[in-house]
């Protein structure tokens, strides 16, 4: 695989079709991958490919406006690529989206209910040898840490929660690494108006958590890059999966699976369910 | 900043439940309140002057006013600001009556919820900014739909004035419901002498554009500037050309049930609906035609000498600029057929008052002659039964139809002077005759014209020996009655028509649960309605009266015409604005604005030193209705009035 | 010791006089409809309980989700929405888009563990003053039952 995965990004810069490939490269501990930024035909053999490859490179593409760029992209980084194309933060014309299959091993823990299938929006799809169609993936209940926490008591679950959010450091990594966290300025930092506290209050943190998932309601592609950059390891996939849940539950909708597609929220049914309210 | 807070007693509705003293000075505490007091009735012009006074002396610059709800004068005192000399937006309305002192008892606690108000409205007008009005131009033109009596009205009124009119009507002819009334109430004019003239008077007015046999399909837009889509039905008959001759309907061998003579008559597959048709051009009913169902015949065509007849004509959308619109659709017949015991539908002779007006009408499907429908003899003895549908609550509409006790007594009277051996019963709840000359014609039909008023509720129609027998109560003797009756007449109230709702919708307006349209205000803008540049008139408002359509026609054309004589219209400054420094450009906005006020535009960012997209609201066309800010994930667009610095100040208030 | 923050939602002013716990509760009520309609209970003379105050908006589209966390955060015990009937709205559209936005953040509030009792939604319209009354009594009704919030308060 890396071998098409070079091939194809050699061919990509000596041709000037794009001005960069973005990839993955072997970081100094030997093992862990990092973001590679390559814009020479030269430099392309540093390019990795294994079950390290866990950055979501659709996070650097917003910083390179005008370019064109090249970029290898796993399922959900593809899913985060049609996202931004949606929400007007990227131009389709000047990306070749390199997509790649994930292999057998996962990458993380939310890698074991994906269902591996990777965009069609992808304008070469590196698959995997070997591999057999459909399988592995798909073979966890995605929702299933949800539904758990759905069948405890509320107050079981403000609990945990609020033991979850006290530990937040307010360090902002998890807006670092979203490639949906683009905001020019974040409600966070904002001061006019100031619309939650800036401390790390347990009431600062809750509103933080909560805003943070909310904002991602309908446009969280499950990437997982938040929950494993938390260094205080609060479990915030379990706030987006529950968002997620939602959204297909009640409006069919699925973040990342159409360019075209209204987002959440910025469209509405006239059929939208309506028991909860008076 | 300096705040003012003013609490109005008004007279006693407020300061009977709440301490208003103690409102002022727990206001005086607030943060930035710098004088507060209370006075009797703050709307007054000695209240107005009180806070103009204190605005002066006292240095104020931001004012609460504590008293009624905003929808009633917050108008007023921002003009009271404006002639003070500050902006007339550094006003709020704590509402301590509508929402305090009426609907509490207690008043200590009520006392504490006015405080709590206050201290709302406090920090709303801390976080307030001076704004100013905008204009936008008015387009001089004005659109009635319905081409009604009330239509018709409108369109005359407005075109006096020598501003262009474009009146839409459904139907292939003006004249609504009234061109198929026999006589009209109480002076027993014929409808057509009196309707005729107007209808014409439309049709060669050169201000006047008439788009019959269409219908509204879409309305965007806002005051003086509506952008308004108009369905042409394809008619299959060339306007322009037909010269009306009627060679056409004359040699259609096609017959159905004629809709103008509720379903008495005939007409043809070709035809004009009426007589007295404007524009007396026929259409093809494309149901009924050979031709289009059948592919063949075509007489109509090879008759027409100016082959205005054109089987390919497909319908057309237009699309017309408007600065004011006029609302005249008019009403529908209440449906009786929830009224089983009356037995419409199973007696051929049990008919509605609109039956009743097709047949008085000499150029109607009987020739003017009050006939059994079942055997085309004489009536002799009819009964009229009122309230079908009016004023009941279980089967119909709690409301009273206002007209049926006036059609019914002019029923009565034509059955008299159509007949004279004829005669009329009416089983009535009430007589309601109010109106100039209304409670004497009544009377005049029962004393010269011998209708029989019988006060009760009919209990069951049932035929019996070639006759129906109608039995009843008649509460003021107190006894069960029977009458034989040859025919019986229904007088069926008056509905909204089936596409209200879809109307309202598309043009923003309200409606009541009877799906009338609603007016702005009950009893000072009975004509207007909430959507500005929007106005009622007729029926579709609530049941109404030639006279009362007519005078509503007139009040909404002076109100159309007050809008028409402005070349600019001064603009709420409640719009959206985007902060260029946090839009993102990601479309948010741009996609969930109800009206399309928002575009997306390319500017040069300085910092970032490159081109980038971002949102921006076309002000004349945005209604502040915030949507736009509440689906902004960077608060980045904001609206004026209710801006988010305002409302999370308002909420930390709490 | 309460960590709201602000100074007026502390619980030592939930108490009313005998003790009983008076729940605070925000409405944002759309200026066309429910304002309206609040206004007209109030001409009607209609008694209903005062602890409801209301932030007048322009739609309940208007309603920006962080307006309703705030509420809860800053400790208020409990928060109303209402705006029109749906096809009644104003601005045509925009109970629409709030009721797809709020009913994702009422389910995920559940999911947070909040109360589902704090956070409600009505559609009532300008006629409707009866009706106004009759949420208001439920709402409070319901908050009370639910209790003071202490959502964000730091353990004791």
């Amino acid at each position: 695989m890396i071998e098409e995965i070079r091939q194809k990004a050699k061919e990509l810069l000596a041709a000037s079709k794009v001005d960069m490939v973005i990839g993955y490269r072997r970081s100094g501990d030997g093992v862990s991958t990092v973001p590679a930024f390559i814009d020479s035909a030269q430099d392309v053999d540093s390019l990795v490919w294994d079950q390290n490859c866990v950055y979501n490179l659709a996070n650097y593409l917003r910083e390179f406006p005008g370019k064109k760029i090249g970029v290898v992209a796993k399922g959900c980084d593809a899913r985060a690529i049609v996202v931004l194309l949606q929400e007007n933060q990227l131009e389709r014309e000047n990306l070749f989206i390199i997509g790649v299959e994930c292999g057998v091993t996962d990458i993380s823990e939310k890698c074991a209910a994906c269902p591996r299938t990777v965009s069609a929006i992808c304008d070469i799809l590196i698959k995997e040898k070997g591999r057999k169609s459909g399988a592995p993936g798909n073979e966890k209940d995605a929702y299933a840490a949800v539904e758990a926490l759905e069948a405890r008591r509320a107050e079981e679950r403000l609990g945990l929660w609020r033991e979850e959010f006290s530990r937040c450091i307010r360090c902002y990594a998890c807006r670092q690494v979203c490639p949906m966290c683009y905001c020019p300025k974040c409600v966070a930092d904002q001061t006019m108006p100031a619309w939650f506290s800036k401390a790390t209050s347990l009431e600062g943190n809750f509103a933080w958590n909560v805003t943070r998932a909310f904002h991602l309601a309908g446009r969280c592609v499950d990437c997982g890059e938040c929950e494993r950059a938390c260094p205080v390891g609060i479990p915030l996939r379990d706030l987006n999966k529950k968002l997620e849940k939602e959204a297909k539950e009640l409006y069919k909708y699925e973040a990342g699976s159409s360019v075209e597609a209204k987002p959440l929220f910025a469209s509405y049914d006239k059929d939208d369910p309506k028991d909860f309210i008076k | 900043m300096k705040i003012g807070v003013f609490v109005c007693h008004c007279g006693t509705n407020i300061s009977h439940t709440v301490d208003v003293e103690e409102v002022a000075k727990a206001a005086a505490k607030l943060p930035n309140v710098h004088f507060a007091t209370t006075y009797k009735y703050m709307c007054s012009s000695p209240g107005q002057a009180l806070i103009a006074d204190s605005i002066k002396e006292k240095g104020l610059d931001r004012i609460v006013v504590s008293a009624c709800s905003p929808s009633l004068h917050e108008k007023t005192f921002r003009k009271c600001l404006e002639e003070a000399g500050i902006n007339p937006y550094l006003v709020e309305m704590a509402n301590i009556r509508e929402h305090c002192s009426w609907v509490h008892s207690d008043r200590a606690q009520a006392t504490k919820k006015a405080i709590e108000l206050v201290k709302l409205s406090v920090a709303k007008v801390s976080r307030s900014k001076p704004l100013s009005k905008s204009f936008i131009p008015i387009e001089k033109r004005v659109l009635v739909i319905g081409g009604g009596i009330s239509g018709i009205q409108a369109a005359l009124d407005v075109s006096f004035a020598k501003f262009p009119v474009v009146m839409v009507e459904k139907e292939p002819s003006i004249g609504g419901k009234m061109a198929k009334f026999d006589k009209t109430f109480p002076t027993l004019d014929c409808a057509a002498c009196i309707l005729t003239p107007k209808m014409v008077g439309v049709a060669q007015n050169k201000y006047v554009t008439m788009h019959t046999f269409s219908e509204v399909v879409e309305v965007s837009g806002h005051v003086g500037d509506f952008t308004v889509k108009i369905k042409k039905k394809a008619r299959s008959v060339d306007l322009k050309k037909c010269t009306g001759c009627g060679a056409c309907y004359a040699k259609c061998p096609v017959k159905v049930t004629s809709e103008f003579d509720e379903g008495l008559g005939k007409r043809k597959a070709i035809y004009v609906p009426f007589p007295q048709a404007v524009p007396n051009v026929p259409v093809i009913d494309r149901n009924a035609c050979l031709w289009f169902t059948k592919k063949t015949c075509g007489l109509c065509k090879k008759v027409c000498a100016i082959g205005a007849i054109d089987y390919d004509q497909e319908d057309e959308i237009i699309e017309e600029k408007f600065g004011a619109i006029i609302v005249a659709t008019g009403f529908k017949q209440f449906d009786h057929s929830v009224y089983g015991e009356y037995g419409y539908g199973k007696f051929k002779d049990v008919v509605t008052g609109m039956h009743f007006e097709r047949m008085a009408n000499s150029s109607g499907p009987t020739g003017g002659k009050i006939v059994r429908p079942s055997d085309g003899k004489e009536a002799l003895d009819v009964v009229f039964i009122q309230c079908v549908g009016s004023r009941d609550e279980q089967k119909g509409v709690p409301y009273c139809s206002r007209v049926c006790c006036m059609y019914t007594a002019k029923h009565a009277t034509l059955l008299r002077e159509h007949n004279k051996n004829a005669q009329a019963y009416v089983f009535y709840i009430d007589v309601r005759a109010a109106g100039k000359n209304y409670e004497e014609f009544v009377k005049k039909a029962q004393d010269e014209y011998g209708a029989v008023y019988l006060r009760g509720r009919v209990s069951r129609v049932f035929e019996k020996g070639g006759k129906l027998i109608v039995r009843g109560a008649d509460t003021l003797s107190g006894s069960q009655i029977e009458i034989k009756a040859d025919l019986v007449v229904l007088a069926n109230g008056l509905i909204a028509q089936d596409d209200a709702t879809t109307i309202a919708q598309m043009l923003h307006i309200q409606y009541d649960k009877n799906r009338l349209f609603t007016e702005a205000h009950p009893k000072l803008a009975p004509v207007e309605t909430i959507t500005s540049g929007i106005f009622l008139t007729g029926a579709c408002q609530s049941p109404k009266d030639i006279p009362d359509t007519v005078a509503t026609a007139s009040a909404a054309s002076v109100k159309a015409l007050g809008l028409m004589v402005h070349d600019k219209l001064e603009k709420d400054p409640l719009v959206a604005r985007t902060n260029n420094d946090l839009c993102s450009g990601c479309k948010a906005c741009y996609l969930a604005c109800p009206y399309s006020a928002i575009e997306m535009v390319e500017i040069e960012d300085r910092k970032l030193k490159r081109k980038r997209m971002v949102s921006r609201v076309i002000e004349g066309v945005c209604a502040g209705c915030g949507n736009c800010t509440a689906v902004c994930r960077m608060g980045a667009i904001d609206v004026e009035g209710f801006t988010n610095r305002q409302i999370m100040r308002q909420i930390e208030a709490l | 010791m309460s960590a709201l923050g602000t100074d007026s939602m502390k619980d030592d002013k939930k108490m009313a006089a005998d003790g009983g716990f008076e729940p605070n509760i925000v409405g944002f009520l759309c200026n066309w409809c429910s304002y309206a309609g609040a206004d007209l209970a109030g001409t009607s003379r209609m008694q209903y309980p005062p602890n409801v105050k209301i932030i007048r908006v322009p739609c309940s589209g208007r309603v920006n989700p962080l307006f309703i966390l705030k509420c809860l955060m800053d400790g208020a015990d409990g928060v109303l929405i209402s705006g029109c009937h749906i096809g009644d709205c104003h601005y045509s559209e925009g109970n629409y888009y709030a009721r797809r936005r709020f009913a994702v953040l009422k389910n995920f509030l559940e999911y947070i563990g909040i109360d589902p009792r704090r956070f409600q939604m009505s559609w009532v319209s300008a006629a409707e003053g009866d009706k106004w009354a009759k949420v208001v009594k439920e709402v409070v009704e319901d908050i009370r039952n639910a209790g003071p919030n202490t959502i964000s308060a730091e353990k004791k």
